[in-house]
């Protein structure tokens, strides 16, 4: 299996550099075309992401992939300038696959565990079937892929902790909320961070999104992305029971949410959990307010250091899951190898069955008119020794072709049955007898 | 205790191993898909312990509520089945840590009794009575359903607080929704209760006349029940919630426990 990947990723090239060779859907596929009409390739596939543009095919045996995928990637880039060679890498055979594998399943992100590589690898395959540059064993390998990343994603949880600080403030407010339909949520000053984190709680569901701020037409403007309602700043105190999530990013220099305040604030709301998301610094609310019971206030800092040990954790999955990738690698590269067995298995059913009608041919002349059952009996049996002869060898073949001796016996048997396109000799030597020797010796048995 | 009775126990005892292992190997290595493996084991052991309870009836004639050990085979019983329940409406898959391995002690004790008449209360034959035992069993239940959560109510408060977030968070629901099923669990479990004490009172009252009044374990009951019905107010009327409402739940609990133990006859088996 001859097949290459060659590319430039988050790892080898800087952006300036990987935005040259990035491709949209259209270009995509106008390139997944020529690739696929290149001399020598049977199938190709171009992944073009942010963090990677890599092309991965599978060539002729014998012919060199890096030199001529690379030629193509260049040919692919605009506006590129010489490039020094350190900025691709090209792999072949089994750690071609294994990259393959481990892009799928997320171990080769800029952030790894990230889900979006899954979607833009299904989008990328998609665009190869479209052109159809995909259609054999690469295709085969690619769709193994999709499943082995979703495998590595439920068996490790990889993908499960937020390693961005507006994720991580969903995270928390799904451990203390669960679903976060129908809770109310406050911005409490229109700065970016905050509508960056209410923008992912939106989408988490929560969809009663309130805002209010000291310039009053900053808030009806912010309230109008989310639809929801503003209110002035004066009336936090009174309103602010309502709200299940707060979070605060007013540039005000004092503590806007004292202690005293939440203390009345969880009386009227009897109780029930309260999640402030400081990110305000100086800050706005009083820290001694996440002592109050059901008040969960983190700040800016905190909500990094979940983030920091969410990507440590994330590093300790990545190792059960390189564990998945390799175990997973072996038994593809097993099933590749079963499949190169399969065209000398057709050859040698199809050496016998030649063989078989010949000698029915000639065997026929001296038996004489034969009614229809006689000629369907011998059939039947002639067929039957014919396929008990070849079921040996074939069971041994499908068994033993994916071991590094495999290529050896589909030599030894092409030879033994003389599977070389000549018709059967008609020469006394029993054509059928010749390839149970023949099998018998490479058993080390008798005939 | 029948024989064979004990034999089945022993069955569910069997059962009911396994299937806390696997819970807990499953939930302290993150394989989810083990769990399944687990609660098929404790359905089983439960199915089995319903066997060994009906064979027992059927034997002696009566409810098998007469001496400790049927008491707490019993309650194991009704405990393994809440918490089946309680598993359907929330997958909450680690509460099996608490609760499993109570519900295969409750089963082992069970089935440690003798066939010995010696440890009965007195004939409990009355419908009333055993009606009064099953109803007081499921306010139990409910109640050790409701300090189990409070427990993880308490531990997942504590993480967000400490400001953590372990990987193990993952198998323990929200924290609202931790909440929603102690508030539930006290609920019915406070219901129960009641029925079963008023029952039990008119039983005592039809046997005994007032007597039995100032019996120390009925004062515990009752004192029990007052914190029972101190906690379901203040949680319902006045909204107590979070780790406040969570210890006094664990402290209701521990009385009730003591009330157990002096009804059920646990001192007569010691003194033994």
């Amino acid at each position: 299996m001859n097949l290459w990947t060659v590319g430039l990723s988050h790892r080898t090239a800087p952006v300036e550099l990987r935005e040259k060779f990035a491709l949209d859907s259209r270009a995509l596929l106008e390139a997944c075309r020529r690739l696929g009409s290149m001399p020598g390739v049977h199938e190709g596939l171009l992944v073009s992401t942010c963090n990677r543009v890599e092309v991965m095919a599978l060539l002729e045996d014998g012919r060199e992939g890096k030199d001529a995928l690379l030629s193509f990637l260049l040919a692919e880039g605009s506006g590129c300038a010489p490039l020094d060679e350190k900025h691709f890498y090209a792999l072949h055979g089994r750690d071609s696959i294994r990259h393959l594998f481990r892009v799928a399943a997320s171990l080769d992100s800029m952030v790894v565990g990230e889900p979006q590589i899954l979607g833009q690898l299904k989008a990328a395959y998609a665009v190869a079937r479209e052109s159809g540059s995909l259609h054999g064993p690469l295709d085969l390998m690619v769709t193994k892929a999709f499943r082995i990343a979703k495998r590595v994603r439920s068996e490790t949880g990889i993908g499960q902790s937020a390693v961005s600080i507006s994720f991580a403030a969903v995270e928390l407010a799904r451990r203390i909320f669960g679903s976060l339909k129908g809770k109310h949520v406050l911005i409490l000053g229109a700065g970016k961070m905050s509508e960056l984190a209410a923008r992912h709680l939106h989408r988490a569901g929560a969809e009663n999104i309130y805002v209010t701020n000291r310039t009053h037409e900053r808030a009806v403007e912010l309230a109008s992305i989310f639809r929801g309602q503003s209110f002035p700043h004066e009336d936090l105190p009174k309103r602010l029971a309502e709200m299940d999530i707060v979070i605060t990013s007013s540039g005000a220099s004092q503590h806007i949410i004292t202690r005293e305040l939440m203390r009345s604030v969880m009386d009227t709301r009897r109780h029930r959990p309260a999640f402030l998301i400081d990110i305000a610094v100086p800050r706005n609310v009083e820290p001694s307010v996440h002592q109050l019971d059901q008040v969960f206030l983190y700040d800016i800092d905190d909500l990094q250091k979940v983030v920091e040990e969410n990507v440590k954790g994330r590093a300790a999955k990545a190792d059960e899951a390189e564990e998945i990738v390799r175990h997973e690698v072996e038994r593809m590269l097993h099933r590749l190898k079963g499949r190169e067995a399969a065209p000398a298995i057709v050859e040698l059913q199809e050496q016998l069955e030649r063989i078989r009608s010949a000698e029915i041919g000639r065997v026929r002349r001296r038996l004489g008119t034969l009614t229809p059952e006689q000629a369907e009996a011998i059939d039947a049996l002639t067929r039957g020794i014919v396929n008990k002869i070849a079921h040996g060898p074939i069971s041994e073949l499908r068994k033993h072709a994916a071991d590094p001796e495999g290529a050896e016996i589909v030599e030894i048997l092409r030879r033994a049955f003389r599977i070389d396109g000549a018709e059967p000799t008609d020469d006394g030597e029993a054509a059928g007898e010749l390839p149970a020797e023949a099998v018998a010796a490479e058993r080390g048995q008798r005939p | 205790m029948q024989e064979s009775s004990i034999l089945w126990l022993r069955v569910a005892a069997i059962l009911y191993f396994p299937g806390l292992i696997v819970a807990l190997l499953s939930l302290i290595r993150h394989h989810p898909g083990r769990f399944r493996i687990a609660l098929v084991s404790f359905l089983m052991g439960a199915t089995v312990h319903l066997v060994a309870i009906a064979e027992e009836a059927l034997e002696v004639g009566a409810f098998p509520a007469n001496n400790f050990f049927e008491a707490i085979s019993l309650l194991g019983l009704v405990l393994a089945i809440v918490f089946l329940i309680c598993h359907w409406l929330y997958r909450f898959e680690s509460l099996a840590v608490l609760i499993m391995p109570l519900v295969f002690l409750m089963t082992l004790t069970g089935s440690t009794a003798g066939n010995n008449p010696s440890l009965q209360m007195g004939a409990m034959r009355d419908v009333w009575l055993t009606t009064h035992v099953v109803f007081i069993m499921l306010g139990y239940a409910g109640l050790l359903i409701s300090a189990a959560v409070s427990v993880f109510y308490l531990w997942k408060a504590r993480q967000l607080k400490q400001k953590r977030l372990p990987a193990q968070d993952d198998a323990v629901p929200p924290l609202m929704t931790l909440d929603q099923i102690v508030a539930k669990s006290l609920g019915w479990g406070f219901l129960a209760l009641t029925v079963g004490l008023v029952l039990g009172i008119i039983w005592a009252s039809n046997e005994s006349g007032t007597k039995w009044i100032f019996e120390q374990r009925i004062l515990i009951a009752v004192m029990t029940w007052f914190i029972y019905l101190v906690l379901v107010f203040l949680r319902m009327a006045s909204g107590w919630r979070g780790a406040r409402a969570a210890m006094l739940t664990v402290a209701a609990l521990f009385l009730c426990g003591i009330t157990w133990v002096t009804h059920s006859g646990v001192a007569a088996v010691l003194r033994q």
